[in-house]
């Protein structure tokens, strides 16, 4: 037995320890190309540059993050900018040719000069191509000029394409999560309300039969008394 | 036993209705009175019963059998009413879901109904499926009373006699109804997080990347495997329990059931039970939870019914429990592969994630096998509660500590029971009959035979003959062909084929035709004689 259970527990031990050793993938990381800065102007008053850092090749069915530096370099005393909204789109050279990704809010309102407002997102390669590049879009508005305006700039800039690189090793298991909790807990509950009711004949037997047992060495400790 | 003498007829018969119910597999109580008795017998949990008075008559003893507490069995369409108020008020009142829905994120309309049921369906399905259980389980209790008041006379009057069981479709649709909510139940936990209210829905949606309509149509489908497995393999659990108690009690069927024969038998009727267990499960959640089923998914549902029903069989064959080992089996490799599908279709996130928790749900429901042994020890043969999600009457019925005979015994008292009969038979010495139809069985021409035998037999005795004296009748027929030496061996042949007539079960006669003549030329002789 002892044996054994030393076994297990070497087991145990190997699985935590090689766990520990796999290197795990890390996520934030946050190296890459600087595209050149590009000049904006809102209206005649408000100046603003904004560059974009992110790998130059991107692996397929990897996270890779864009982030996105907006810097207000002029802004007239008194007066402010806003960020509406950004956005991305994949440009690719072949059918659907562009790919919109979902547009972030920031709604970021800028009140002094020399400011930096830093957007961060994750992206996944698109499929099916081997170089595409990014389209960012960024609307803008300031006091003086209160009326939205478009601005747009690419990734990466003055070089062509970003490359997409098809690793041989695709990951063909996508293991799900748990649904947030909001979720999860709501159905949980109703799991266990709905176990209890289904197992009440099992833990009804369960019940007599522990009853019965007490009883049985009730009458035994009498007996020998 | 043959030393109580002083029985009366009304306890004689009092007692012979408690084996004879007792064989039909119910429990007994029996209320004594001084001219009249009544034999209570309870068939299943809840107050299934039936009552036999036994009453002493100046002609002999009587007996009435009624069925009791009949109303008992419609409380099976409290669950059914229950849904139907709520879709009423689902339909009516929506606000109260709302409002409940806003502030639990659950809205309980939704999740016992599904997301978007058909009202009008409903009110028409509910019904009806519910009257059908109420409708069979009623016939079934008709039925039962009708054969035990049939075989009563026969059985009071010390003749030959069997037991017979209602049809056993009867038994399946009452199992199925169990079945039946106990997948409501597996569907209201697959479907329930589709049912949430949007501020927790789209978070959900969100989380899997997956638009709605693509987890809806894929929960759909893995509930469609989900149910036809489930439901197969289960019923098939209920159906065995049901024939191996039957088997038990009819006990003509089980000694003529060739292996081979009554396992295709077996077969066809699950496939058959299971058939209709899936056409109730398809009406009532078309309208509820599967509102896009395709006709290839019903066909789907069907087959994968009737083929795990009849692997669920085989499994039961081999040991009970596998077949809850088969399912968790499904469970686990089914979601192996959606975990692959998932890598290009995240729509089956939430099933898998289901799926997991539904392994556990197996685990639990396997252990309820303990009440049906505990059940059965206490006389009550009733697996379908062990399906039950309400299991109130079982619990009622066990707790009541009532003094009740079981079957357990009964063989055994039967047994004595004939034993006094074959007794007082021989004591009160009453006429043999022999019945003239077992003999006109056994080949063309028997019956006229012994008519012919009986003839010649009161030509030459007169008055009462007993079976002891035969032997010497015969040698005195033979006395009286003495002067026609020729026709001796022939009736001595005759003779022999009389004796096997009148006492061999299995002879079979042949050349009929030839000993009809013999034995008239015989009784010809006999007339001119005397």
């Amino acid at each position: 037995m002892k044996f054994s259970k030393s076994i297990i527990s070497l087991f145990v031990l190997t699985a935590i320890l090689s766990t520990l050793t796999i290197p795990i993938e890390v996520v934030g990381e946050e190296t890459g190309y600087t595209s050149p800065t590009n000049f904006f102007q809102i209206g005649g008053d408000t100046n603003f540059t904004a560059y974009a850092v992110a790998p130059l090749s991107w692996e397929l069915n990897k996270q890779v993050n864009l982030t996105l530096y907006i810097n207000v370099t002029v802004l007239p005393e008194g007066s402010n900018m806003s960020i509406i909204s950004l956005s991305y789109r994949y440009n690719l050279p072949i059918p659907p040719y562009t790919i919109h990704k979902p547009t972030s809010t920031p709604n970021v309102m800028v009140t002094e000069a020399n400011q930096q407002v830093v957007d961060r997102k994750t992206f996944r390669a698109p499929s099916d191509v081997e170089e595409f590049n990014i389209t960012i879009k960024i609307i803008a508005n300031s006091s003086s000029h209160p009326e939205n305006q478009v601005f747009e700039m690419e990734f990466p800039g003055d070089l062509q394409y970003i490359e997409v690189e098809d690793t041989s090793a695709n990951p063909i298991i996508s293991l799900p999560g748990f649904p947030e909790s909001r979720t999860f807990w709501r159905w949980i509950l109703i799991f266990f309300v709905a176990m209890i009711i289904m197992t009440l004949p099992a833990s009804y037997v369960a019940f007599v039969k522990i009853q019965q047992n007490l009883r049985n060495r009730k009458k035994k400790g009498a007996k020998k008394k | 036993m043959s030393e109580k003498e002083t029985t009366t007829p009304l306890e004689r018969g009092t007692r012979k209705m408690d084996v004879l119910m007792r064989a039909f597999g119910m429990r007994t109580r029996i209320f004594r009175g001084s001219s009249r008795s009544v034999v209570k017998g309870t068939r299943k949990i809840y107050p299934y019963e039936l009552n036999a008075t036994v009453i002493e008559t100046a002609r002999g003893v009587g007996i009435r059998i009624q069925l009791e507490k009949l109303w008992y069995t419609f409380l099976k369409f409290i669950p059914f009413l229950i849904l139907i108020i709520i879709s009423l008020l689902s339909y009516f009142v929506p606000n109260i879901g709302d409002n409940i829905a806003s502030a639990t994120g659950v809205n309980p309309f939704k999740l016992v109904l599904g997301s978007e049921p058909g009202f009008i369906g409903l009110w028409v399905v509910l019904p009806i499926l519910g009257l059908i259980f109420i409708g069979v389980e009623i016939l079934e209790r008709i039925i039962r009373a009708r054969y035990i008041q049939d075989r009563m006379p026969r059985f009071l009057s010390g003749a030959e006699w069997e037991i017979a069981e209602p049809p056993i479709v009867l038994d399946t649709v009452s199992a199925s109804s169990n079945l039946l909510w106990f997948m409501y139940v597996v569907m209201i936990l697959i479907f329930a997080p589709l049912s949430f209210s949007d501020w927790v829905y789209t978070k959900f949606l969100e989380v899997y990347k997956v638009e709605s309509s693509a987890i809806f149509n894929t929960t759909t489908l893995i509930s469609i495997l989900d149910i036809a497995i489930l439901s197969g393999m289960l019923f098939s659990i209920l159906y065995l329990n049901y024939e191996k108690f039957r088997g038990s009690l009819d006990r003509k069927q089980f000694r003529y059931d060739v292996m081979v024969e009554s396992q295709a038998r077996q077969m066809i009727q699950i496939a058959t039970g299971t058939s209709i267990l899936a056409t109730f499960e398809l009406i009532l959640f078309y309208f509820m939870f599967w509102n896009n089923i395709t006709v290839i998914q019903v066909i789907i549902f069907y087959v994968l019914t009737v083929a795990s029903s009849v692997l669920g069989t085989w499994l039961f064959w081999q040991k009970e429990n596998y077949i809850f080992i088969a399912l968790s089996i499904w469970f686990f490799l089914s979601d192996v592969v959606m975990i692959f599908l998932n890598s290009n279709n995240p729509s089956y996130s939430w099933m898998i994630i289901c799926h997991l928790f539904l392994i556990l749900f197996i685990i639990g429901i396997s252990f309820n096998r303990y009440l049906e042994g505990y059940l059965a020890k206490k006389g009550v043969y009733e697996p379908s509660w062990i399906f039950n999600p309400f299991p109130f009457f079982a619990f009622v019925t066990l707790f009541k500590k009532k003094k009740v005979r079981i079957t357990k015994s009964v063989d055994k008292e039967l047994e004595e029971i004939r034993d006094e009969e074959m007794v007082t038979r021989v004591r009160e010495r009453e006429p043999l009959t022999i019945d003239a139809n077992k003999i006109k069985k056994k080949g063309k021409g028997a019956d006229k035979i012994i008519q012919y035998y009986q003839k010649i037999l009161s030509r030459i005795v007169i008055g009462e003959f007993s079976i002891l004296s035969i032997t010497t009748l015969n040698s005195q027929i033979l006395e009286f062909l003495r002067e026609k030496k020729e026709l001796v061996p022939q009736t001595k042949e005759l003779f022999t084929v009389i004796d096997k007539l009148l006492w061999e079960d299995n002879y079979k006669l042949q050349n009929g035709s030839k000993y009809v003549k013999f034995a008239e030329q015989i009784y010809e002789i006999v007339i001119k004689m005397r």
